[in-house]
């Protein structure tokens, strides 16, 4: 178990800027995932605290020894790839004894301590059974297991995976989900895990990090990060669907601040006023599409649009709404959790907005105004 | 009735102009070998009077190839002896040399990498036969003319640059993620490379040990050049002296040339199944 902590970490490739002065910090049995999209810089992030990379400039610590310039095996951390990255010539067995019979004289280990650990850590992910096999012989769902006995039979400080889910298919990906997260609390082993997938991250992460072209956006708890995101981009990477946002304009008129946004236009709310904001002209409105509530006849407060698109999802509906007649894209999604009424395509609705949910953000730097 | 009418019409046109332009292209191939065998199962009286083509009707005799082995006056045991000595060695030296200066040009950066991948293109276009001077020299200098070893040096240094060209290929298309695992799950570069890449390059090695092995033990030039002893001659230079100055026992020359080629074919046998995957590279292999 350790703590990990980058500190103004650079890495260029010629002239891209893969991982642009990154600081995290990551405590000791901490399940913490670098979220992003593809190109993002997460991925080269995690080869640089495992030793595959080394940085152009910054420093990167594990349990406060500077680590930046060692070797991968002199930093004891173990890696789960994406596409595992098993010994395609060695059985399971020897794949996952692999760590364990390169440190044995080390570790002081004999034959026999290496297949009573591998015993141990097979059992633990239910792959006894498969230890003769080789890595050719085996489903993706345990080739993914045997990777991860691997990366555990060393007891490592750290625990670095590559997106290790995204090569399953959808049910058992769910599934691995739980496995991994009860795996990692029962062994408290500190863990970075990067994926793009937003429902992995919040489900799984004790901290998220978002990162969005080699810069970190924002560092948070799943809530944080969902509820209060710092920035526009955290908003509409994150949720299903994302968050809506609609550009909008301030204006003063007689001492009165004037919210101006496509389709509508009112005072600014008690909830979201405040001095930067009135400072900015340009902004971004930002609400999650469980936090506005379709009403059927007009209302005070409330907004008038045109259903386009119903989405029926079992469990919840999403509604496409357009709040602007002049131009049809103007598009508020709505997400609704269960179905009270059948909405049609083509009603005439109103949207009532929870303002206190609101988040307002700079259209020009793109960051929350507080 | 239907399904057999729904098979016949499932066959192309196009794959029946493959395949008899495939087997058209084989047994022409083929034809020489055949004609050769049945000169060297045949008695020599009968060959002379019905010619080479003749397969049905005859004799069969293996007297040939007994003759050719164990008569004293042509030796061909000792040559087969004497080629094996030199292509063992000549295969897996430079084999595992040109491995690790492949993988070094696949992997690392170095200071005039690139001149250095060049000059190796440039010795593979280099022809024998303008090299053979400066050799024989070297050779003489060192001491190893007439010697095996020399031979054996003379092979291993010609196969090292075109097995380090092929095996840099295969290794730049190998996924780089199993060396890296093996990096972070402890091994320095020499275990990453005995224990991992070669192990899992087993097609490709095996590929260039039959290829290397084939030429070594073909080749007649080199040792034309450098082993002049008849106790040292290899198996190519035997053969010749099957033939005589002033007579030529086809039956016997073709037994020797048969049993010649014996020994590559029985090489490319054995490792058919892995050079086949080294030649199809990455390309066809699951991710």
């Amino acid at each position: 178990m350790a703590s990990v902590r980058l500190e103004s970490v650079v890495k260029k490739f010629g002239k891209v800027i893969a991982v642009n002065n990154v600081s995290l910090e990551v405590k000791d049995g901490e399940f913490f995932i670098l979220l992003g999209p593809s190109g993002c810089g997460k991925t080269t992030t995690l080869r640089l605290i495992a030793g595959l990379e080394y940085p152009d400039s910054g420093r990167i610590y594990i349990d406060d020894k500077d680590v930046t310039f060692l070797e991968p095996k002199d930093r004891d951390v173990a890696m789960v790839f994406q596409n595992y990255a098993l010994y395609p010539h060695m059985t399971v067995f020897q794949n996952i004894a692999f760590p364990l019979l390169l440190k044995r004289k080390k570790l002081g280990l004999t034959k026999e301590d290496i297949k009573k650990r591998v015993l141990e850590v097979a059992r633990l992910l239910r792959i006894e059974e498969l230890l003769h096999r080789k890595p050719g012989q085996l489903s993706g769902g345990q080739q993914q297991r045997v990777a991860l006995a691997r990366a555990l039979i060393r007891r490592p400080k750290v625990w670095l995976m590559d997106e290790p889910l995204s090569n399953l298919d959808a049910l058992l990906r769910l599934a691995m989900r739980a496995e991994l997260k009860r795996l990692q609390k029962e062994l408290g082993i500190t863990t970075i895990y990067v994926t793009h997938d937003q429902a992995e991250a919040l489900s799984m992460a004790d901290r998220i990090a978002v990162m969005n072209k080699g810069k970190v956006i924002q560092v948070g708890t799943p809530d944080e990060v969902y509820l209060k995101p710092k920035h526009v981009f955290v908003g509409t990477f994150i949720g299903a669907p994302p968050m809506n946002v609609i550009e909008c304009r301030i204006e003063e008129q007689d001492g009165k601040y004037l919210l101006q946004c496509p389709g509508f236009t009112r005072e600014i709310p008690q909830e979201i006023m405040a001095s930067k904001l009135v400072k900015t002209k340009e902004i971004i409105l930002g609400i999650r599409p469980e936090f506005i509530e379709v009403i059927e006849s007009p209302a005070p407060d409330t907004i008038k649009g045109k259903i386009l698109v119903v989405e029926p999802l079992g469990s919840e509906t999403i509604l496409n709404i357009n709040i602007n007649p002049e131009n049809e894209e103007t598009i508020i999604k709505v997400k609704l959790p269960k179905i009270t009424k059948k909405f049609r395509p083509g009603e005439t609705v109103f949207l009532k907005i929870d303002w206190s949910k609101v988040s307002i953000f700079d259209k020009t730097t793109g960051f929350l105004l507080e | 009735m239907v399904s057999l009418y729904y098979r016949v019409r499932r066959i192309r046109l196009s794959t029946i102009i493959i395949n008899i332009v495939v087997w058209f292209i084989a047994i022409l191939w083929l034809l020489p070998f055949i004609g050769l065998f049945m000169v060297s199962v045949r008695p020599y009286s009968e060959v002379v009077l019905q010619g080479w083509w003749t397969i049905l009707g005859g004799h069969y005799t293996l007297n040939n190839y007994i003759q050719v082995l164990t008569n004293p006056m042509y030796d061909l045991l000792r040559g087969y002896m004497n080629s094996l000595t030199i292509a063992i060695p000549s295969t897996f030296i430079p084999l595992i040399l040109a491995a690790m200066i492949a993988y070094g040009f696949s992997r690392f950066s170095f200071t005039a990498k690139n001149v250095l991948f060049i000059l190796i293109l440039l010795i593979m276009a280099v022809p024998q036969q303008t090299m053979v001077i400066p050799m024989f020299f070297m050779l003489k200098a060192m001491g190893l003319l007439n010697k095996l070893i020399g031979l054996i040096l003379v092979h291993s240094s010609w196969g090292i640059a075109w097995i380090a060209f092929f095996m840099r290929n295969y290794f730049n298309m190998m996924p780089r993620e199993i060396e890296e695992a093996a990096r972070v799950d402890g091994a320095g570069w020499a275990t990453i490379f005995f224990r991992i890449v070669l192990p899992v390059s087993l097609p490709a090695l095996a590929s260039a040990a039959a290829i290397q092995f084939t030429w070594v033990w073909s080749d007649f030039f080199f040792a034309l050049m450098f082993i002049y002893s008849p106790e040292k001659m290899v198996i190519t230079q035997k053969v010749v002296t099957i033939k005589g100055q002033f007579y030529v026992d086809w039956g016997l020359l073709s037994a020797g040339s048969i049993l010649t080629m014996l020994v590559p074919l029985l090489v490319y046998a054995a490792l058919q199944k892995y050079y086949l995957r080294g030649m199809v590279g990455w390309a066809s292999g699951k991710g």
